[in-house]
């Protein structure tokens, strides 16, 4: 049929009632739980990023109010008048700790600082508290004090003082633990010490500038609170207006040790020529992004094939080995469209088939009989033998 | 907005000076120069919004044949218009080049062609137009979906219009002869001839003889004027796909020749599509071509996925004749569906009318009755079995019901659905 021309005369559409200002306001309603999920996120960040307040997670760090930090032992200090400064590196600790009249306190479990690097910090404050000092550390700040090992596990009770140093008195008795040190004057000696040179949990030099802890968890938050703990620590440090507390961390390593950064060697335009290509291909993707209108919808018919169910029935069979029922099926198809084939009524009984089979072909009634009659297929394979026989039988007729 | 391939190059040329010049300041002034530019380009660009867009459609085309969608797009803005302008159409109205681009100085219009190779039958929709609207620099552009739905009925194909000659010609033969040889109840009168030999004596008109010397016959001509209701299925069962099409396709086949058929035959044919309310239905008294009237109602029809109700049907085909008709059911024979559905109300339609069932047949089930290789060929097959003679048992029950039953093949159907209502007529059923 041919293609008949519209007879109204197309109505003209112009524009989609909308405005570039209505546009862009959907646009942002659109995207607008994205824009705040995003501002949130940048906040969450933010202010986890600055607002610690300066803490951290540092063992004994005057910021860290965790157990094993040191915020309480701080936080006394500077109620009581002393300035606390913590120093974020080697020269900084130097330089306050040059200052004035200080107390300088260094805790190195890890062993950053090298010989050398200790050394600068040799007789720049006027106090010098070791936390738990190695013996790098104690050759180059203290030699008059040595290590004498761990205080053992089984020291549980509180170590009593038993020394003239006047700090050591006030405090009475500190937590057992850590090492033990020798020097001119020890304190808190392990009551289960036994013989050899005497030792202590507190170790000072002669002129007590230099004082070694031992037990790096008397001054703790966790432990602070314990027999004479705080008062062994504030007595310790409080001396001086000013206490500079240096914990060093990896970047103290010394120059020398670390590895060359390969980055460092590529030209300087190579990090912007990389931020602008990154751009270029966002834009890129927005070019290819961006699609010429919305996608179309297609109603899509139902597919169903009409031999389904047929398949369907095939697989119970097959499933539940419906040998019998299969056969009978095909029994009954072979023997119909053979009383067709053979002019014989449809409700002729089987023998009168058979017999008219044999009469077209040369086969024997017997042979006929048991094929079509009473032979019943028990597995699979004979199932398939017999109905390709029936098959055969049905074409030879067929020929005829 | 959207931006352009040409921005994207532009950006990318910008690694030179920032390579040549790193830092931020080459970065800054690059990104100021591309998004000037690009606003440049924009505030130029001529506004999609101010585009005027009409469409011509032909009304309807057939399945199989090709059209054209022409889109004429006015550009009522104070700038010329570059833009690419895409037709939406939904993918199986095969648009071969849905996006054209145009350059429209303003106040003008152009029109753009699409061709169309519809792949299914039915409404085919387009809802709306693209225009991407590129700025003189070609670097940025605006865009506008805008509304502008048009409708395109594709019509079925008619293939089975090839028999139609054929047994048009039968039908003309049957004219001269039928009253020669059957003495049929319903037979009209047409004229009066001379005798020959082999005609039937009891047509020999005594009087006509007695005016006249030679012995003169009556003779007769098929009856005219009778009324042909063609009920087409659109149940679930119409689904169904043979050979990759649904058995509703293949029945509207059967169901345009017949009705051509009948037409050219001097019957008044009626059409209705059921399943649990008419979902098409063309009156035999209407005006116009009835083949046009049909395809077009045809158009649209879907198969829904229902079950038929078919106790409704004898109600239906009473409010469009109350006379003794020809009526032909086009639905399926699967056993049960059928025995719960047709069968309980056949009997009273047979009382009534002389009624013809139409059913598409499978051609799998026969592939599937002669494989017998693996033990799953074999059970197939006697599935398959299953399947034919359950057909076979569902259409001695209707033959025993006095209806006529024409089950065959998608290509075949409609023959021999045709072949059915001339041997009726021939026999003056009708």
């Amino acid at each position: 049929m041919a293609a008949q021309s519209d007879q109204n005369p197309a109505t003209e559409v112009v524009g989609d009632g909308g405005s570039v200002g209505r546009t862009a306001a959907a646009r942002l309603r659109r995207v607008a739980p994205w824009l705040v999920l995003g501002f949130l996120l940048v906040g969450v960040v933010v202010v986890g990023f600055f607002g610690r307040s300066g803490q951290d997670g540092v063992a004994l760090s005057p910021v860290n109010p965790a157990p094993a930090g040191a915020m309480a032992l701080a936080e006394v200090l500077e109620n009581r008048g002393v300035e606390v400064i913590q120093a974020e590196s080697l020269e900084a600790a130097a330089e306050s700790a040059a200052l004035g009249s200080s107390t300088l306190l260094i805790h190195d479990p890890d062993a950053w600082l090298s010989a050398d690097q200790l050394g600068t910090l040799a007789g720049i404050a006027d106090r010098l508290v070791l936390i738990e000092p190695n013996q790098l550390m104690l050759g180059e700040l203290a030699p008059g004090i040595r290590q004498a090992g761990l205080i053992p596990d089984s020291e549980e009770d509180p170590l009593v003082a038993a020394c003239q140093v006047e700090d050591a008195i006030a405090a009475g008795s500190i937590s057992a633990g850590g090492f033990a040190y020798r020097a001119d004057l020890i304190c808190f000696p392990p009551a289960t010490a036994q013989g050899g040179p005497p030792s202590g949990s507190y170790a000072a030099t002669a002129n007590q500038e230099v004082v070694a802890l031992g037990n790096g968890s008397i001054i703790s938050n966790e432990t602070i609170d314990l027999e004479g703990n705080a008062a062994l620590a504030l007595r310790t440090l409080g001396s001086t207006p000013v206490v500079v507390w240096y914990q060093p961390t990896a970047a103290d390593l010394a120059v020398g040790d670390a590895p060359v950064d390969p980055l460092n060697l590529l030209p300087d335009w190579v990090n912007p020529v990389m931020l602008w290509l990154l751009g270029s291909a966002l834009l890129a993707v927005l070019w290819r992004g961006r699609r010429l209108g919305p996608l179309v919808q297609e109603p899509l018919p139902v597919v169903v094939r009409a031999a389904e169910t047929a398949e369907g029935r095939a697989r119970l069979y097959q499933d539940s080995a419906s040998i019998d029922r299969a056969a009978s099926n095909l029994r009954a198809a072979t023997l119909i469209r053979l009383a067709t084939r053979l002019r014989l009524p449809a409700t002729g009984s089987v023998t009168e088939v058979v017999h008219a089979a044999a009469r077209h072909t040369n086969r024997s009634v017997a042979a006929l009989d048991a094929l079509l009659r009473t032979t019943k297929p028990t597995s699979d394979a004979q199932l398939v033998r017999w109905s390709q026989d029936l098959d055969a039988l049905e074409k030879e007729i067929d020929t005829r | 907005m959207t931006i352009t391939g040409r921005f994207v190059l532009v950006a990318f040329l910008g690694t030179l000076p920032v390579a040549l010049y790193p830092g931020a300041v080459s970065i800054l002034i690059w990104s100021g120069a591309l998004v000037a530019a690009a606003g440049l380009d924009l505030a130029l660009a001529a506004s999609p919004r101010k585009t005027g867009l009409s469409r011509e459609l032909p009304d309807s085309v057939r399945l199989t044949e090709a059209c054209t969608s022409a889109l004429r797009v006015r550009n009522y803005s104070r700038r010329r218009l570059r833009a690419d302008v895409r037709e939406a159409w939904q993918p199986s109205a095969g648009a071969v080049d849905p996006v054209h681009h145009v350059s429209v100085p303003t106040g003008e219009a152009r029109q753009i062609l699409v061709k169309l190779f519809p792949e299914r039958r039915g409404h085919l929709r387009v809802e709306h137009v693209t225009i991407r609207s590129f700025g003189p620099l070609g670097l940025a552009a605006r865009q506008v979906s805008v509304p502008a739905p048009g409708l395109l009925r594709v019509l079925p194909p008619f293939h089975s219009k090839r028999h139609l000659p054929s047994k048009l010609r039968r039908l003309r033969e049957l004219d001269g002869r039928a009253a020669v040889q059957i003495r049929g109840a319903g037979t009209e009168f047409d004229s009066l001839r001379d005798y020959v030999r082999g005609d039937d004596v009891r047509s020999i008109d005594w009087r006509a003889t007695a005016r006249r010397r030679d012995t003169v016959v009556r003779t007769w001509r098929p009856e005219r004027d009778r009324r042909v209701v063609i009920v087409l299925d659109t149940s679930r069962t119409s689904a169904a796909r043979i050979n990759d099409e649904p058995r509703l396709d293949t029945s509207m086949e059967a169901a345009l020749l017949l009705a051509v058929l009948a037409q050219r035959g001097g019957d008044r044919v009626d059409f209705l599509a059921f399943d649990r309310r008419p979902r098409a239905r063309v009156d035999s008294a209407a005006k116009g071509n009835l083949l046009n009237s049909l395809v077009k109602a045809m158009a649209p029809l879907e198969a829904e996925l229902i079950e038929a109700d078919w106790s409704r049907v004898p109600a239906q085909i009473r409010s469009i004749s109350s006379h003794r008709s020809l009526v032909v059911l086009l639905t399926s024979l699967d056993s049960g569906a059928v025995e719960e559905g047709l069968l309980p109300v056949l009997a009273g339609l047979t009382s009534q009318h002389v009624v013809v069932v139409a059913s598409v047949s499978d051609p799998r089930l026969d592939e599937m009755r002669g494989e017998r290789q693996s033990a799953a060929d074999v059970y197939r097959a006697a599935a398959a079995e299953r399947a034919l003679l359950d057909r076979a048992a569902v259409t001695a029950q209707f033959r025993q019901l006095g209806a006529e039953v024409v089950d065959a093949a998608p290509q075949e159907l409609p023959p021999q659905l045709a072949d059915m209502y001339i041997r009726l007529k021939a026999a003056g059923r009708l």
